[in-house]
């Protein structure tokens, strides 16, 4: 189970962090939970699906127990 | 040429003597202070001494490093000299001054160690750099690496830029000497080497 770039940039954006332009993407940054995140999005990414390994690791990266949880974040925004 | 290189080395031999001399007269002086060294301990913030501090190095006042900051960067390159300056007599924070080879030699330590996988449900390679936290993905390993490449920098550029809230932060500070190692890199394929990517 995965989730693609944009909808991962959407989620960052609900989550109130701040997508700082860079020339090959946004660095996506700031607090979820007090804890500081910090989430490069390059652009040639954007239209994919994020590779399990590494979704998995932003989904705990931001806060979410699971993969679910973040899903019904997603659906919810 | 070989007269250009005669009057090269008259002149490095000539600089060595007068840094061996100036540095005799050192030693000399910090000999004789060897047997009060307790009492020139100064408790202020940051472990610095007035004179000297408890490894030995002499921290060099503002003025005299003024006066004398060629002969500092000389014996800074040419001898392996680690250098600190700062308030010498109000003492505190220091700031060190260390050859450029020498600070990419220790900053060797810091290994990258990358992790690459090919994803079988999105049919992708991607790779995760622990050290920084950084990930990149593609259809090709050699496009995953490139986009790597990428994020790397920007993630860099970010470090620097924001550097004084990153030094405040435990998780972040650690990946401080990372960012410096690469911040050295002067080509692409230099930075690969680095990053263990090839």
């Amino acid at each position: 189970m995965t989730t693609s770039f944009r909808d991962l940039e959407r989620v960052c954006k609900a989550l109130g962090l701040k997508g700082i332009p860079k020339t090959n993407g946004v660095l996506w940054k700031g607090y979820v939970k007090d804890k500081f995140v910090k989430i490069m999005i390059h652009k040639h990414n954007g239209g994919k699906d994020v590779p399990t390994g590494t979704f998995n690791s932003y989904v705990k990266e931001l806060g979410f127990s699971t993969v679910q949880e973040y899903n019904d974040y997603l659906n919810s925004i | 040429m070989k007269k250009c290189d005669e009057s090269y080395n008259k002149n490095k031999n000539e600089n060595i003597t007068k840094y061996r001399t100036i540095r005799g007269t050192e030693i000399e002086k910090e000999g004789r202070q060897g047997g009060n060294k307790d009492e020139s301990r100064s408790l202020v913030k940051g472990g610095c001494m007035n004179v000297e501090n408890i490894g030995g190095m002499k921290v060099i006042g503002l003025k005299d490093f003024r006066n004398n900051v060629s002969d500092i960067i000389f014996k800074v390159i040419n001898n392996f000299q680690e250098v600190l300056t700062g308030n010498a007599k109000k003492g505190g924070p220091t700031v060190s001054i260390i050859a450029t080879d020498l600070l990419e030699d220790i900053l060797k330590k810091y290994e990258f160690n990358p992790e690459v996988t090919f994803d079988e449900e999105t049919k992708q390679h991607e790779i995760c750099i622990k050290e920084i936290n950084a990930f990149g993905s593609g259809d090709s390993e050699e496009e995953a690496i490139q986009i790597m490449l990428d994020n790397v920098m920007a993630l860099m550029e970010d470090f620097f830029e924001d550097i004084e809230l990153y030094m405040r932060m435990d998780p972040q500070k650690k990946q401080y000497p990372y960012f410096m190692r690469i911040s050295h890199c002067k080509t692409e394929s230099e930075l690969l080497k680095v990053l263990n990517l090839v």
